[in-house]
């Protein structure tokens, strides 16, 4: 009999959306659920593998793997992709952005606005809806990548927001590619 | 100074560093010995002072104590709170160093250069105690930006060339026969090692942490280009890294009832809402109707989503007993089924393509 904490319920259903849980987020209950993942890593482990569902763990996060893939490599290919955009803007506004990294909604506008390069590429960024609005862009990708649960804002208002250590995880796909010489 | 070994020097200085900073503070400079303050502070214990007094940081003129002027700028560095040592002090000192061998050798009497001479070192040794302590500093990282607007690695490369030069092209420093400024030049050289060892292990994590980051920016940028140029599959092992992805954040969004059997968890891709359905409850069907609609499935040639849509008695059928229906038949026949990685996008939710196994 596998003995779990009452947590179990909302930790799956948040791991099962595909989302991460990081040992520096700013939601006291996600740092609480990490901290129990520490405690039942392994109960954590058995309980779930039936569920064929593989408790993996980043430098300070935890995520879940599925052996078998069921998307097509083409649809990955895409989100590779869109991954690469979203760090490629991120390292254009501040070469020092990861995990841990905080920095103002405002700041950041301001920098979109004076900055020719980094506006293109907002611009350029494939999102749902596609405001002509720089401010209404900008904050339309924070929020999808805040959604995505590579950042969080630290107060309701968006005003300031904070890289948590998931963030990571992006960082390791692109360590993973090889440019291969032609 | 009697004791000039360094760390001795600045374990007493940071022991007794109330009363220094006392004494440092007071607009007069001295005290009388008498002073109640002055044994407060050091619990009635003489031998602190006698301490002091015999490695000349005090100095005792018939019954008034005060500070070594010679220690002013060590004291200052060292017992600010909060303050360590800038460049510019370190700096300071040295040209006073410079100015004091400049006095020396201008002396016209036997005393003033044998005064000039205890100055020079104590100067050497008060450049040794400022060096360790602006060592310390940077290597802790220590970096106060409106004092020294330089990185600390910056700071002490030039620190280090400024005392280097002092030491190579001063003619008195370099042909100094005394024994006790030898002594005292023998120490400040190996101090001076010493930030040069920092300084080189400065050197070399700024380098490593530079090389990283800027491969790393470097790899992005090269990616974004080769993205933007429709090259990425071709002249990277892109494709090859996503396969082997493993993470869920891949797959389209799953939400599955840990408290369901495994074989039910397995097929119950589907939302939330839509999982009491399965429970049976106001909506269960009969046994009989779930066999009936798995035989007219199993004869059609389409989904099960748009079988049970289509069904001649779909009309009869609520949004929710269809779902019912739909999850009932996966369940119970999950191992005639096949459940394809696609989804029907719905208003009430998102339902596996489900068709029957051939």
């Amino acid at each position: 009999m596998i003995t779990l904490p009452p947590q179990t319920v909302d930790i799956f259903e948040h791991l099962a959306k595909g989302l991460f849980i990081s040992n520096n987020s700013l939601n006291p209950q996600q740092k609480e659920w990490y901290q129990v993942l520490e405690d039942h890593q392994e109960n954590f482990a058995r309980y779930f593998t039936p569920l064929n569902l593989q408790l993996s763990r980043g430098e300070g996060y935890y995520f879940f793997s599925r052996k078998e893939s069921r998307t097509r490599t083409e649809e990955r290919i895409e989100q590779a992709i869109r991954y690469i955009d979203w760090l490629d803007f991120f390292k254009s506004f501040d070469p020092d952005f990861g995990p841990g990294y905080r920095f103002e909604t405002e700041i950041l506008l301001n920098k979109v606005i004076s900055d020719r390069i980094l506006r293109k590429k907002l611009t350029l960024l494939p999102l749902r809806s596609n405001p002509s609005d720089v401010r209404e862009k900008t904050l339309l990708f924070l929020k999808l990548v805040e959604k995505a649960g590579f950042i969080e804002s630290e107060q309701e208002s968006g005003d300031t927001y904070r890289v948590v250590a998931a963030y990571a995880y992006l960082e390791s796909l692109v360590e993973k590619i090889k440019i291969l010489q032609p | 100074m009697n004791d000039l070994s360094l760390s001795g020097l600045i374990t007493l200085m940071f022991q007794e560093k109330r009363l220094l900073q006392w004494l440092y503070d007071l607009p007069a400079g001295t005290v009388s010995m008498e002073n109640p303050n002055l044994w407060e502070i050091i619990r009635g214990d003489k031998e602190r002072l006698f301490s002091l007094v015999s490695r000349g940081i005090l100095v005792v003129e018939g019954e008034s104590l005060s500070l070594n002027p010679t220690f002013f700028l060590p004291f200052r560095v060292s017992l600010t709170p909060g303050q360590k040592p800038s460049s510019h002090t370190i700096t300071e000192i040295i040209d006073r160093l410079q100015r004091i061998i400049d006095q020396y050798e201008k002396s016209v009497s036997p005393q003033s250069a044998h005064d000039h001479f205890l100055n020079i070192l104590s100067f050497t040794g008060m450049l040794r105690v400022a060096l360790l302590l602006y060592a310390e500093s940077a290597e802790s990282h220590y970096h106060n930006p409106e004092q020294d607007p330089l990185s600390p690695v910056e700071n002490l490369k030039k620190i280090y060339q400024e005392v280097s030069e002092t030491l190579s092209e001063n003619l008195f420093l370099t042909t100094a026969e005394d024994h006790p400024l030898k002594q005292q030049l023998f120490l400040l050289q190996k101090t001076m090692n010493i930030l040069r060892e920092i300084i080189q292990a400065d050197e070399q994590r700024s380098a490593n942490n530079t090389v990283s980051e800027d491969d790393f920016l470097k790899k992005i940028k090269q990616l974004k280009y080769l993205a933007d140029n429709h090259l990425l599959q071709k002249n990277t092992n892109l494709s090859e890294v996503v396969s082997e992805e493993k993470a869920l954040l891949w797959e389209e969004p799953l939400v599955i009832n840990p408290h369901l059997e495994t074989d039910d968890s397995q097929i119950a891709k589907f939302t939330k809402p839509t999982a009491p359905l399965l429970q049976g409850g106001e909506y269960s069907a009969s046994k009989e109707d779930v066999f009936r609609l798995k035989s007219d499935f199993f004869q059609s040639n389409t989904d099960l989503y748009h079988f049970l849509a289509g069904h001649p008695s779909a009309e009869e059928w609520t949004d929710n007993y269809r779902t019912h229906l739909f999850f009932r038949l996966l369940s119970r026949f999950a191992a005639d089924l096949e459940i394809l990685p696609e989804f029907i996008e719905t208003s009430i939710g998102n339902f596996p393509k489900i068709m029957a196994k051939k």
